[in-house]
């Protein structure tokens, strides 16, 4: 019978060869970039149906993972609206285009007794998406 | 599934199913007698266990609903027919779930919805608590919060904290609508609120129902709120204030800031819009008089996209003279979609001398980008005679001498 203390050192030796063989995972460069975050600031009721649409949208910024990562530059690319049912993306307008924080704006008509969902989402100048953000719009009085 | 053909009409736009379910759900309605018009439960009914539930009692969900058949009407007292009227409205409301989508089901949705509050409002409310998280859970929280806040405000505002159905949207709704009937309620009960996103669209969505009858104080009141809860507040104030007297509310929004801000940007763009629609030459005044900044960009930028359909040659001059890059691109082609859509003719006989005038070469591929889209072979001519391959519109030709 061998004892453990001989097969210790093969056991050792075996454990250092495996570990050589094996591949070190190299960290690969990521890079997280939430997008820019959507605030709403038009109240849910429209008086008479037409109106603007505003909000703000503001970017972090993204940053690449591994050692050394870096945070690459905050800017809010295009702001993108659509109404419930339809497949179209439009453009909203942006008061300061690439800046890391700005307002939006579009200009929308209101008709029907419950009105329309609209969703809305950014874009920044990394590509990065936010969030979407949806509200249904109602006409007031 | 395929549609049929006659599910498909719409009458006075609203798809047909809708209109048969609610006026199947109205003749059920009118078969069991109002509660209110019954008398009062004798004391023997209380003896019997013959009550109605609790209003608390948890009542709304849609399996109760399928289990409790409608009642026949009866001349028994007060509770039974209450209970009837219950179960029918709720039989009705899972016909529309099961059968109806999108705004077509929420339309039907909305006249039960109100029923039901003026029966029986904490059922209502934990009925469309409970749905699933989604859109259409806050499409039905807002629907019972429009017609439970119109009834008894105070009750519904009660409810929304604890329901887990607060959010900016339900939060805008409910304020919203009670600042229509008493501000200073609905100003007390958003300072209440402990997120400060339900927090600052609560109070946007009251300047907006307040300054629609009372600007003056309603501005007053913006003013005096946090700074992240201002600027929403101001924006909703000059939106509502801009749609009667413009240009107080441009007067209003320049008096705060002496300097340009921000966080203002949508206040201004908004009372320009409205302004625009109302009195375009006043607008382009009053940009002028603005000195250079961000956001005079923005203005113009918003008043040249405003002005596009009625005065297009000067949304043009506008659009074309904006500082930043990306905005002038923008907005020029901007321009161009909202006067092509307006006039067609009138944008494809004039943009050739307009392009003259666009030394950027940026500027003129936007406006083919656009055309790109909308009108492909015209896009080709002006190409052409932007390269003076063809004489444009109006031109003299030598082949017609």
């Amino acid at each position: 019978m061998t004892s453990i203390s001989k097969l210790l050192p093969v056991l050792i030796l075996a454990g250092i060869s495996a570990a050589s063989a094996q591949t070190i995972p190299t960290p690969t460069p990521t890079v997280t970039d939430a997008g820019p975050v959507i605030t709403l600031t038009t109240p849910a009721s429209i008086p008479g149906g037409k109106g603007i649409i505003s909000g703000t949208a503001k970017d972090a910024g993204g940053s690449t993972g591994g050692t050394g990562g870096t945070t690459t530059t905050a800017g809010v690319k295009e702001v993108l609206y659509q109404f419930e049912g339809e497949t179209k993306w439009r453009k909203a307008k942006l008061a300061l285009p690439n800046k890391a924080e700005t307002t939006f704006f579009f200009d929308v008509k209101i008709n029907g007794s419950v009105g329309r969902r609209i969703f809305i989402r950014g874009v920044d100048i990394q590509h990065g998406e936010g969030d979407i953000v949806g509200r249904r719009f109602r006409k007031g009085s | 599934m395929k549609i049929p053909a006659f599910a498909r009409r719409r009458v006075a736009g609203i798809p047909l199913p809708s209109i048969l379910i609610a006026a199947a759900v109205l003749i059920a309605l009118r078969s069991v007698p109002p509660s209110s018009k019954k008398p009062a439960a004798p004391p023997a009914a209380a003896a019997t266990g013959d009550v109605a539930p609790s209003p608390d009692a948890p009542t709304g969900s849609p399996a109760a609903a399928q289990a409790v058949p409608p009642q026949p009407a009866s001349s028994d007292p007060k509770p039974a027919s209450s209970e009837a009227r219950r179960a029918s409205l709720k039989a009705a409301i899972q016909e529309i779930l099961s059968t109806l989508q999108g705004d077509a089901r929420l339309e039907s949705l909305s006249p039960l919805l109100a029923e039901w509050v003026q029966l029986d409002a904490p059922a209502a409310a934990a009925w469309a608590a409970a749905l699933p998280a989604g859109s259409f859970r806050s499409d039905a929280v807002g629907e019972l919060l429009l017609h439970w806040t119109a009834a008894d405000p105070e009750k519904a505002a009660a409810w929304l904290p604890g329901s887990g159905s607060l959010d900016p949207e339900s939060a805008s709704v409910l304020a919203g609508k009670w600042a229509t009937s008493d501000p200073a309620k609905a100003v007390s009960w958003a300072a209440s609120l402990s997120n400060p996103a339900d927090r600052t669209a609560a109070r946007a969505a009251i300047a907006s129902s307040w300054a629609a009858r009372d600007p003056l104080n309603a501005a007053a009141w913006a003013q005096s709120l946090d700074p992240a809860d201002f600027p929403a507040a101001a924006t909703a104030v000059a939106d509502a204030w801009a749609r009667s007297a413009p240009a107080r509310a441009a007067a209003w929004i320049a008096s705060l800031s002496p300097e340009p801000n921000p966080a203002l940007e949508a206040a201004a763009g908004t009372v320009v819009q409205h302004w625009t629609e109302q009195n375009p030459g006043a607008v382009s005044q009053w940009l002028n008089a603005m000195p250079d900044s961000p956001q005079k960009d923005s203005a113009a930028s918003l008043f040249a996209l405003a002005a596009a359909p009625v005065a297009p040659t000067d949304a043009m001059l506008w659009a074309s003279n904006l500082t930043d890059d990306t905005l002038r691109r923008d907005t020029v082609a901007g321009v161009c979609e909202r006067w092509y859509d307006a006039a067609p003719d009138e944008f494809k006989a004039q943009i050739p001398a307009q392009l003259d005038l666009l030394e950027e070469s940026a500027l003129r591929h936007g406006i083919y980008e656009m055309l790109y889209e909308k009108d492909p072979e015209f896009r080709l001519t002006l190409l052409k005679i932007a390269d003076g391959d063809i004489p444009p519109p109006g031109a003299d030709s030598p082949d017609a001498q």
